[in-house]
């Protein structure tokens, strides 16, 4: 487009639209990985539809490599739809490597980055496969489905057919419904839209045919909608969401006879409302925030309640209807996390995709399989962990799981297994385990590497493991080593308030397990002032908040220079070093430090001496930095209510890393 | 006001096109996400013009036409055909079905305006 249209103005759509192109592509090319020699038309359709939108969206956007791309895999796929949705073995690396190098180009215009050409040798492998003849034979399905009456077959294409085919074979009936849209309708969002949303619930949509009929009460637009869908659902099922009528609906091709529907508007119209909205997550946490300043601003006049009531002001029934007030706040919070929650299962969608390419690039056999059952994960969770979870599917393919050979000599079966698989999750932890039965790791031979006394057990060599830069192999090889470090995937997990614990079975494989929270966006947490700045932590991390007494504190003799030694506190009957957080944040030293907050990490106890605490708060942490740039310490920042951000501290690690300074020190 | 149904089932795509046509002040847009969509708002209210992708997800805009040609009352109703497929074999399987014009993606302001005037010039004059 030219002058007077700003394709910029346009880029927030395309990419949002591009993104779900591409996720839809991944997920039908999925299909066709998980059962290769069987034919998929539905998935093959939605191939070609995407690719197609993406190439038409892509020109006008004026990014040719994409259009490129996208046309090459598109004329291979329409190839494959001619051939009945079966895709030649060869077809599926280049069209996995075009997706790769088309979601490449759509990160690059999104970061403003430049564009690359389009990569000569995928376009090259997809046209030579798209030019390859096939055996493109729409009749044979044709014929298998003569019991369907001939006036609706010949509407058909050959991937309908197929696919109405496939659905007889599964045992499904072929049913028709009849819509009729009306201004009435349309006026209570009754339209042919929401008609299929409510069938798409209970069957599959093989086809709608549009039909002229003479203009009617019941059809008073001259257009009825004759819709065709195969369904295992019982008739009354299918009669409760579609809200066909005796008239409206008929078989057209079962094995039992066909059922009579009744007339069920109400049914109807519960069912065609069950629409789907897509929403930016961004949208959400506005809401998520503006809920969170309703809670501090509730907090506040329970505050100001109390006052009130401690000079003598009956407010029994002001605090009955706060508590009501919480009570619903926290219903709306549930509600509004909710929405964010996507499907584990559609998370890791890319892995057999993934894991393919390993197969490719390592020569090893390994069979993935992928079980995580129904558990959900909040959309910003999902994004940041998955990453670190593709490294550790590298990570075991790479160094785990041995060559054939070797697994010949060790007695193990030729194909390597890598399982991730996903135990139920409590209601606020995900966990996941990635488990291949590979070589495992060898302790010995990771201490000597890393220079360190050999690991007395898992948790110390997950520590040298993931010790900032330590690499398993001399060189990268071509698949692990680059991206993040298994230290980085470490900090990632616990960043988001979980946990990475490795069980190594020498000679027999190896366990990684990600415990992580199902969602980070709200933080229960402590608001503190440390020398003159405000801070959080979260509540999980703290284990208690004591009274600094100055006659508890062991404070040895100052040095007249280099590193100090460090202020110890004794309290409950604990030794424990007590470190001022002003110091250690380089605050200017104002106010006395009389609280301190106890903090636990991997068995040691810390305590930071903070100026005064200023209550508990739920808040909205948004992310400061990706996990690539890391800011030790600080894991995020929020809004107290006032528009002023305050940043998360990381107690934890910030005591860790203290230690770590002083034993170098030592 | 000239009444426009825009069909495609990218809403990018669909506001492009509408962005475009806004320079005609008389033009007023409905957009429709799907043939299906696009077949119920024509028996439901009158149109002077239809601005048409063929490939949709539910039924392709060649399908639209057809239908759209065989009913009476919107036989005369221009249609403009706007596609990523630019080739020959498309443009006359869209013409041959009864679309009024064609043309592709991408497409320039300029040109699809042109597009557009020539139509409802043809069809009742500006």
């Amino acid at each position: 487009m030219t002058q007077s249209v700003d394709v910029r103005e346009f880029l927030q759509g395309f990419l949002s639209e591009a993104d779900e192109h591409l996720g839809r592509i991944t997920s039908n090319l999925s299909t066709f990985e998980a059962a290769p020699s069987q034919s998929h038309p539905r998935a093959i359709g939605e191939l070609f539809r995407s690719l197609h939108t993406l190439k038409g969206l892509a020109g006008m956007m004026g990014v040719d490599p994409i259009v490129d791309l996208a046309h090459a895999m598109e004329s291979l796929v329409r190839r494959t739809e001619r051939r009945g949705g079966r895709l030649a073995p060869a077809a599926l690396d280049p069209l996995v490597a075009g997706t790769k190098a088309i979601t490449q180009r759509v990160r690059a215009l999104a970061d403003g980055a430049a564009i690359q050409p389009a990569p000569e040798s995928i376009l090259l492998a997809l046209e030579r496969l798209a030019d390859q003849p096939g055996d493109d034979d729409p009749s044979a399905s044709r014929a298998a489905l003569s019991n369907l009456d001939p006036a609706i077959v010949e509407k058909l294409g050959a991937r309908e057919l197929d696919e109405l085919r496939q659905a007889l074979e599964r045992g499904d009936r072929v049913l028709q419904v009849v819509f009729a849209p009306s201004p009435e309708k349309a006026a209570a969002g009754r339209t042919i839209t929401t008609a299929r949303a409510g069938i798409g619930g209970v069957g599959r949509i093989v086809k709608v045919l549009p039909r002229a009929v003479p203009a009617s009460t019941s059809a008073p637009g001259g257009l009825e909608f004759a819709i065709l869908v195969a369904t295992t659902a019982t008739e009354h099922a299918l009669a409760a969401a579609a809200g066909v009528g005796p008239d409206d609906g008929t078989a057209l091709a079962s094995a039992p006879a066909a059922p009579e529907l009744g007339v069920d508007d109400d049914a109807f119209d519960r069912a065609s409302r069950k629409g789907i909205v897509r929403i930016d997550v961004a949208k959400l946490d506005v809401a998520l925030e503006q809920l969170s300043g309703l809670g501090i601003g509730q907090l506040r006049v329970r505050e100001e309640a109390r006052a009130l009531a401690e000079t003598g002001v009956d407010l029994r029934r002001i605090v009955t209807q706060l508590e009501e007030q919480d009570r619903r706040l926290r219903r709306m919070r549930a509600t509004l996390l909710g929405l964010r929650m996507v499907p584990l299962r559609e998370v890791l969608e890319p892995l057999p995709l993934i894991v393919r390419g390993l197969r490719n690039t390592t020569g090893k056999a390994v069979e993935l399989e992928v079980d995580v059952g129904d558990a959900e994960l909040d959309k910003t969770v999902a994004e940041r962990l998955f990453p670190a979870l593709v490294h550790l599917v590298r990570n075991a393919v790479d160094h785990g799981i041995e060559p054939t050979d070797e697994r010949r000599r060790r007695g193990k079966p030729d194909h390597g297994r890598l399982r991730v698989e996903s135990v139920a999750p409590s209601t606020a932890m995900l966990d996941i385990a990635i488990t291949d039965d590979g070589g495992g790791i060898d302790p010995a031979a990771i201490a000597k590497r890393a220079g360190r006394a050999v690991p007395a057990d898992d948790r110390e060599l997950l520590d040298i493991l993931t010790t900032a830069g330590f690499s398993s192999r001399d060189q990268a090889t071509t698949t692990s080593g680059r991206g993040l470090g298994l230290d980085i995937v470490r900090h990632t997990i616990e960043a988001l308030g979980g946990a990475l614990e490795l069980d190594n079975r020498p000679g027999l494989g190896t366990t990684f397990r990600i415990r992580a929270p199902l969602t980070v966006a709200v933080l229960d947490a402590f608001a503190f002032v440390a020398g003159d700045e405000r801070y959080l932590a979260p509540i999980s991390v703290v284990d208690a908040i004591v009274e600094v007494d100055p006659a508890e504190v062991v404070r040895p003799p100052r040095k007249s220079g280099g590193a100090q030694p460090v202020d110890m506190l004794h309290t409950r009957g604990d030794v424990m070093p007590l470190v001022s957080l002003r110091d250690v944040l380089g605050l200017p030293r104002m106010g006395e430090e009389t609280r301190a907050l106890l903090v636990r990490r991997q068995g040691r106890r810390f305590a930071f001496a903070i100026t005064r605490m200023l209550g508990r708060h739920e808040v909205l942490v948004r992310p400061l930095v990706d996990a690539l740039v890391d800011v030790p310490g600080i894991s995020g920042s929020a809004d107290l209510g006032d528009g002023r951000p305050t940043l998360v501290l990381d107690l934890p690690r910030l005591g860790a890393s203290l230690a770590r300074a002083r034993e170098a020190l030592a | 006001m000239i009444e426009v149904l825009v069909v495609d089932d990218s809403k990018v795509m669909r506001d492009m096109v509408v962005a475009c046509l806004r320079a005609r002040e008389r033009l007023q847009f409905t957009h429709a996400a799907s043939g299906l969509e696009a077949i119920e708002r024509l028996s439901l209210a009158p149109f002077d013009l239809v601005v048409l992708d063929l490939n949709m997800p539910d039924i392709g805009g060649i399908e639209v036409v057809e239908f759209v040609r065989a009913q009476d009352k919107l036989r005369e109703l221009p249609i403009l055909i706007v596609t990523t497929r630019g080739d020959e074999a498309s443009r006359e399987r869209a013409l041959a079905a009864g679309a009024s014009a064609f043309m592709t993606k991408p497409f320039t302001p300029e040109g699809i305006l042109s597009e557009v005037d020539a139509l409802l010039g043809a069809a009742a004059g500006p």
